[in-house]
């Protein structure tokens, strides 16, 4: 990641440069890194509480080793579209010489440090038949999974670093004060409940347990709201700020973003999906992979649009 | 991974299985009709443009190109009609409506419980038939749109409602043609 902050005192256009330097890669980490946080979260709770895969083979359950590997892939997915954004790819290990408690990206990459061990564990606790064949060793793990004292503590773990992981990605860009659209102390929590919300989509359409994906149904429910609150106070708080932060909140309110924004994220994002599910809970209409799919695109589509209006946002009067 | 999810699902007390209902017969055609209306007569109160769907895949087809060869989607006269200089081609009325359409028809089939994965076809005609035909179809319903400069949606329905002469005659030309057109497949769906 090479994130390029402009410090400047000066309110000119060319001293103080509108840089557009985050492509593609950026929103698509942050989404899946939020997807991990939810999905860490979520098996880690359903692990501290006790529940176990209720298959005979693993299945997609929350407290299953597959939902681990989902995890594992989608966060490793996620750093190799970080890394495609490095300008210098060969000093990336630097970041691990030492820890900065100032800098959101130290915090982020001690956190990942974290969260794969939770997440390999929680692949290693039940392995998939495929890798118990191909590494007999691995079934000898099985007696640590049995232990319910350590598996509730993988899940208090779990639980941890998911909700570390989630916040980073929005503190991430809310501590690069040169963008006013991003000044926001709420972005945290919102991409945090943002990734909850993706991630229990997601194991609302693969858990085989009814039981399971209608608890998750109403939690997304849930967290939907949420989503929209936090939303609307992220925009009333910069509405009601300061005159840059004001025209920040313009490029969502009527601005270029505009459309995409409440169309994309909020409409089809948040508020479809919302209006399905509930008619799904209330047993009005069958369970129904779209609201879930939804829910996916516009948990991305969230990020492209915050991260691209956030680097339009300018401190400057006028552009 | 079948086989566990049955057994997991089954395994599991009846108390939250799923809802199975009966699909709900379609909407009246002249009670849709009159609902038509009035959502054409909303959009113009609203947004002040009437109602199309053509549009929206020139847009969409404009801006795919413009991304593959953006030199040539830029000197050919009907796509370049599509790329705006300041602002997305894909930030137009018709692709926010054409969405919005696709988000009412899921509800509408979810709440009549129709909402399924299938090829509707007649009795007589194969899946692979049946999707030849229509992008037989879709591809001389194209050209037609192109060449009337608006598709039944934006010419009949809403240059119709604007009581314009060219449209009404692309109404009655799209119905003549449509009933020729049919003696020849009428087969097909009985």
């Amino acid at each position: 990641m090479s994130p390029v902050e402009v410090f400047s005192t000066a309110h000119s256009p060319i001293t103080d440069p509108h840089v557009h330097v985050w492509g593609w890669e950026i929103p698509v980490y942050l989404f899946l890194g939020g997807f991990t946080a939810g999905l860490l979260v979520l098996s880690g709770y359903a692990r501290w509480r006790g529940r176990r895969d209720p298959g005979p083979e693993p299945s997609f359950a929350l407290a299953s080793s597959w939902l681990s590997l989902v995890g594992l892939l989608a966060i490793s997915l996620g750093m190799v579209a970080l890394f495609l954004d490095l300008t210098h790819r060969a000093y990336v290990w630097r970041l691990y010489l030492a820890f900065e408690p100032g800098s959101p990206m130290s915090w982020g990459s001690w956190i990942l440090v974290l969260v794969y061990p939770v997440l390999i564990i929680g692949v290693l606790f039940a392995p998939p038949r495929q890798l118990r064949e191909r590494f007999p060793a691995l079934a000898r793990l099985k007696r640590f999974a049995d232990d319910d004292r350590l598996r509730r503590r993988l899940g208090l773990l779990s639980i941890a670093a998911g909700v570390a992981l989630g916040v980073y990605t929005g503190i991430l860009l809310s501590s690069l004060g040169a963008r006013p659209l991003w000044s926001s102390g709420l972005l945290g929590p919102l991409f945090l409940v943002s990734g909850l919300s993706t991630s229990a989509a997601f194991v609302h359409l693969v858990s085989p347990d009814p039981e399971e994906r209608l608890g998750l149904l109403r939690l997304d429910n849930a967290l939907i709201l949420t989503e929209v609150a936090l939303l609307a106070f992220y925009l009333i708080g910069l509405a009601g700020s300061a005159e840059a932060h004001a025209r920040a909140a313009e490029l969502l309110l009527g601005g270029p973003y505009t459309a995409v924004f409440w169309v994309g994220v909020v409409g089809l994002g948040l508020v479809v999906p919302l209006v399905i599910q509930v008619l799904v809970v209330t047993g009005r209409v069958a369970h129904t992979p779209v609201a879930s799919i939804l829910v996916l695109l516009g948990g991305l589509a969230l990020r492209f649009v915050i991260v691209y209006a956030g680097q339009i946002s300018h401190w400057s009067p006028r552009l | 991974m079948d086989s566990v999810t049955t057994v997991a699902a089954d395994a599991r007390p009846a108390k939250h299985a799923e809802p199975v209902r009966a699909a709900q017969p379609y909407t009246n055609p002249y009670v849709a009709g009159i609902g038509l209306g009035l959502v054409l007569l909303a959009a113009f109160v609203l947004v002040g443009r009437g109602l199309g769907a053509s549009g929206a895949f020139n847009s969409t087809i404009a801006w795919v190109t413009s991304k593959l060869a953006p030199d040539y989607a830029h000197s050919n006269q009907f796509l370049a009609g599509y790329l705006p200089e300041d602002g997305h081609p894909l930030k137009a009325w018709l692709v926010f409506e054409v969405l919005g359409v696709a988000v009412g028809a899921l509800l509408s089939g979810l709440l009549a419980n129709r909402v399924s994965v299938t090829v509707e076809r007649g009795p007589r005609i194969s899946v692979a038939g049946r999707l030849a035909l229509a992008f037989v179809g879709g591809i001389l319903m194209a050209f037609g749109a192109a060449f009337a400069r608006g598709c039944t949606s934006g010419q009949a329905l809403t240059g119709g409602a604007l009581l314009n002469l060219g449209s009404w005659m692309f109404m009655l030309c799209v119905f003549g043609g449509a009933y020729a057109t049919a003696w020849f497949v009428r087969r097909q769906w009985r």
